[in-house]
């Protein structure tokens, strides 16, 4: 079984103003590849203009890749068309063995009628109809991880009876950033600081490195693996529902297909 | 992005209850409370509330404020609905109802559920009756600002902020540039009034800052929404 990954932070640090931006690509980067066994070359990383985000405020933390590069391409629209076209062409091709865990972040978008969705890019935007065929060529099982605002707009267009999709909110809802609390309501500590500089992350995103690697950001245990020492994607959106505490704002969505194979897949193994 | 630290010059004193807005005009500094319904003169040294206007009717739950002319622009905090109030009158008219707003790309934000109207900033231009209105709604990842015309109240631009929690934006006294106040990020963006970002930001050294307003020295101030602290900041770290 081969294991490939794309995952696409459409907007740069430097443009948008969100350090998230960057350090969830870096920590879905590291989910997978650390505890989740995939090779470094078969995680393909789409961020902003192509360059890695260098900031020396996040020297020597985790965040800091200038020594280890880890941006294949810009998140650009032909580069996002490249991707999954190449994956779809591959040789020797994809089967339905192989699993391909797609994540996607920055600015979304609907329309006045909500029924179009966009994910922004650094060149645009792609339309939910546009991304979801190039995801639907792919002859995988698919796992699809949505963190920008209205990214539930996308599940309709998905579906398919081997894509399972994790989203931040419906498609009439905007996504949030960690907000530092834990249901039902105590401080904790999500956005952390680091030499005194906070480093942001979407509430989704948090919870979603927790469930897939069985502990926070910071190191805790959160007990999402069972005696196996897997999740499933299943097991994934019912702890990061039952931890999103954006209640007000954000209702995180999943749909896993007409067999609910959610209830099989793991990215672990 | 050209990140400094902004420094606290002086604290103005604690107020009873935060201000969610402030506002600089003529050399007064005006605060709005939510619950006490009041609009308040703040003395520049001493941090008191020396003179005070009760909103008694008309504004449900008082939002945020803004100055233009002698008039208030203050914000609905339940609805999407901005109020002109003038001083003498004390009687609330519809300045504009965002709801009426069709815009591919606004409208979504404001039916959606969690959004407000978090800041205002009123740009008069050195030509009669060119007045902006800048809005700050607090949106999650999509928080923006609009700006709308004064006379047509139609929207002209709309630009994503630099953080979700816009919680104050004002401009310079020459009306040339503004500032956007992250309360997430807690980071002041400077910005052009074309809405184009500068490239100068700072730190700034509050837990939770929120409102904001600028004196014509070109100093800050907000309020430490925790502390109900409210603090002068200078530029210059």
């Amino acid at each position: 079984m081969g294991k490939y990954a794309v995952l696409i932070s459409g907007i740069s640090v430097e443009s948008g103003g969100y350090d998230e931006f960057w350090n969830d690509l870096v920590l879905m980067r590291e989910a997978l590849i650390k505890y989740c066994n995939f090779l470094p070359s078969n995680v393909y990383v789409l961020y902003g203009n192509g360059q890695d985000h260098v900031d020396s405020r996040q020297s020597q933390t985790r965040y800091d890749t200038q020594y280890s590069r880890i941006v294949t391409l810009a998140a650009k629209k032909d580069n996002v068309t490249k991707i999954f076209n190449d994956l779809a062409n591959k040789n020797p091709p994809l089967t339905k063995q192989d699993l391909i865990f797609i994540w996607t972040f920055g600015h979304g978008r609907t329309n006045i009628l909500f029924n179009a969705y966009y994910l922004l890019l650094n060149d645009g935007r792609i339309d939910d109809a546009t991304f979801s065929s190039l995801v639907k060529q792919l002859n995988c099982t698919k796992v699809v991880c949505m963190q920008q605002c209205f990214s539930g707009g996308f599940m309709k267009s998905l579906k398919s009876a081997d894509a399972i999709v994790l989203t931040a909110c419906t498609g009439f809802e905007m996504a949030f950033r960690c907000d530092n609390l834990d249901l039902p309501c105590s401080s904790t500590i999500e956005n952390e600081a680091i030499n005194n500089v906070q480093f942001h992350h979407g509430e989704f995103n948090y919870h979603l490195f927790s469930a897939i690697t069985n502990r926070t950001i910071g190191g805790t245990n959160v007990g999402t693996y069972n005696s196996g020492g897997i999740v499933t994607m299943a097991g994934v959106f019912n702890y990061l529902k039952k931890k999103d505490s954006i209640w007000w704002g954000e209702a995180p969505q999943y749909q896993d297909g007409a067999n609910a194979q959610g209830n099989n897949i793991n990215l672990q193994k | 992005m050209h990140l400094l630290e902004a420094k606290i010059i002086r604290s103005l004193g604690v107020a009873k209850e935060a201000p969610i807005g402030l506002v600089i005009a003529a050399g007064e500094i005006w605060a709005i409370k939510n619950k006490s319904r009041s609009i308040e003169k703040i003395q520049n040294l001493g941090g008191k509330f020396v003179s005070t206007m009760e909103i008694t009717h008309g504004i449900e739950s008082p939002g945020t404020l803004t100055r233009a002319g002698s008039d208030f622009l203050i914000s609905e905090k339940t609805s999407k609905i901005i109020y002109k109030l003038d001083p003498k009158k004390m009687v609330p008219e519809l300045y504009v109802d965002l709801m009426k707003i069709r815009s591919n790309i606004i409208t979504p934000l404001l039916r959606a559920r969690g959004t407000s109207i978090s800041s205002l900033a009123f740009n008069q231009s050195e030509r009669a009756n060119q007045g902006k209105l800048w809005i700050a709604l607090q949106a999650g990842y999509s928080s923006s600002i609009i700006v709308l015309d004064d006379q047509t109240k139609r929207m002209i631009k709309n630009f994503y902020t630099r953080g979700p929690e816009p919680t104050g934006i004002a401009f310079e006294p020459n009306g040339k540039r503004g500032w956007i106040l992250d309360g997430s990020s807690r980071e002041l963006s400077q910005f052009d009034n074309k809405g184009k970002w500068t490239k100068t930001a700072l730190k700034v050294p509050i837990e939770k800052p929120i409102g904001l307003a600028i004196d014509n020295e070109g100093n800050f101030l907000t309020t430490n929404a925790t502390t109900k602290e409210i603090y002068l900041l200078g530029r210059n770290a």
